[in-house]
């Protein structure tokens, strides 16, 4: 559109700006831009005015309203999933800030109080300067959102869409890690000093951090984008780097599974994790090469246990993902041979 | 002018057949649709691209966002081997209501309907 004139321009970005308040995802309203663009300079080059281009182009477009229900017949969920993810977003923030700012100084303190946890450095010295420095950036991030919060909350939504995944993968980081968190202190005798409230706690939290990171993973991975709405499709799209922050993220959940003292209990999470994983790797196109990558963060878990007492536990994760990725390939072809069968028969 | 209900329902081979000849975006595949049916079929276009998520959710096309020739990106539509499968029993269908109408009408005097 580098001839359209100031008055187009003006128009394209008013039509810009009610079309983001659909529930149409970012990539659809690229294109349906693009597509206006290439309407507009077909429309100038046949020689008519501004206005004209302008009222020619929506009206082959079609009002907003009407593409929007158009999309939202096609997906019905659409709106819901978009209110889902702003829910999701306003949780993980939460989450950040309570790990940030609550969280962590507790469980300082309690590091301070137990010499014996061997997680945090036990120089007395070091807790003025972090207590001092986790202030000034609570100060700062007071300020900030008080003086600069619209701009700051545009950009972060921005960059969150656009680093799809790899926004997925550190929001179930953030929960992964203020659940381990939350375990520590729920552990901690000084708030429980009968030890009655603590197991009961503990399964509550699971169940929570456990659902949290479940519905991050479908509203950021199928949810938002429009390219992977259903979870076949995304496991057809799978490569190495969705592959790979899967892969970290069922690492962490197994790392997360440790700080209970249930007897089995990462190979109870690990299994099914590593399993789904090797069933949607599966799927995808470059199977061996998502395969290393999917197991790369464990593998390197598994480096510095190699010796350690859950070695055999590493391995059996890796046989299960193995095998049902071998499982999975083994059902896509035969579906697919039996589909081509059936075509040929009929 | 056709009816909307025969325009919606006609919409997936007429796509579909579209991209048979190769690769085509939003923009192009509308144009070749107005042109081959001398504008009696006027989709608004902004509802094309609904339909074309719909088609590629059943696998029978595959997109890919690449850079045009004006340097912006845009997202091109491919056939696939299934929607080609699909196009063939869609047409036999499509002849088959075409020959039935005909066998039909055979007898009547259309120009009086």
């Amino acid at each position: 559109m580098g001839t359209t004139s100031a008055y187009i321009s003006l128009k394209v970005i008013e039509w810009q700006s009610n079309l983001a308040r659909t529930s149409l995802t970012p990539e659809d309203r690229e294109e349906l831009t693009s597509h206006l663009d290439d309407v507009i300079t077909e429309l100038t080059e046949l020689g008519l005015s501004d206005e004209e281009v302008w009222a020619v182009a929506t009206k082959r477009l079609g009002a907003v309203s009407a593409i929007e229900s158009e999309f939202e017949k096609v997906n019905p969920d659409i709106p819901f999933r978009k209110n889902g993810l702003l829910m999701v977003y306003g949780a993980v923030i939460m989450l950040l800030l309570q790990s940030f700012f609550i969280l962590a100084p507790a469980f300082m303190f309690k590091a301070y109080h137990h010499p014996d946890t061997s997680a945090v450095p036990g120089h007395e010295s070091i807790w003025p300067i972090i207590f001092n420095g986790l202030i000034l950036i609570l100060v700062c991030t007071i300020m900030a959102l008080i003086f600069k919060g619209r701009t700051i909350a545009k950009t972060i939504s921005a960059t969150l869409l656009r680093l799809n995944i790899f926004s997925a993968f550190i929001s179930a980081a953030i929960i992964i890690v203020s659940g381990f968190f939350i375990i520590q202190l729920i552990g901690f005798t000084a708030l429980d000093p009968l030890h009655t409230a603590a197991p009961k706690f503990k399964a509550l939290t699971q169940i929570f951090y456990f659902g949290l990171t479940g519905l991050i993973g479908y509203f950021l991975l199928i949810g938002n984008n429009q390219r992977i709405r259903t979870l076949m499709v995304f496991n057809r799209k799978l490569n190495w780097k969705p592959s790979l922050l899967l892969g970290a993220v069922a690492c962490l959940a197994i790392i997360f599974s440790y700080t209970y003292p249930v007897p089995y209990l990462p190979l109870f999470i690990g299994c099914p994790l590593f399993a789904t994983l090797g069933w949607m790797i599966s799927f995808s196109d470059k199977k061996s090469i998502n395969l290393f990558f999917g197991q790369l963060p464990l593998s390197l878990f598994c480096i510095s246990e190699l010796n350690g007492r859950y070695a055999s536990m590493f391995c059996s994760y890796y046989l299960v993902t193995v095998s049902f990725m071998l499982i999975g390939a083994l059902y896509q072809n035969g579906r697919n041979y039996l589909r081509k069968l059936l075509v040929k028969t009929w | 002018m056709l009816s909307k209900e025969l325009t919606a329902a006609s919409s997936i081979p007429i796509i579909l057949s579209t991209l048979i000849e190769g690769e085509s975006y939003g923009y192009e595949i509308i144009k070749k649709i107005k042109e081959a049916s001398n504008g009696k079929i006027l989709y608004s276009d902004g509802t094309l691209y609904p339909v074309l998520r719909k088609l590629e959710d059943k696998e029978l096309i595959q997109s890919e966002w690449r850079i045009a020739e004006n340097q912006k990106r845009r997202r091109y539509y491919n056939i696939t081997d299934k929607g080609v499968t699909q196009l063939k029993e869609e047409k036999l269908s499509w002849e088959f209501m075409n020959g039935l109408l005909n066998t039909l009408w055979a007898p009547l005097p259309l120009t009086s309907v």
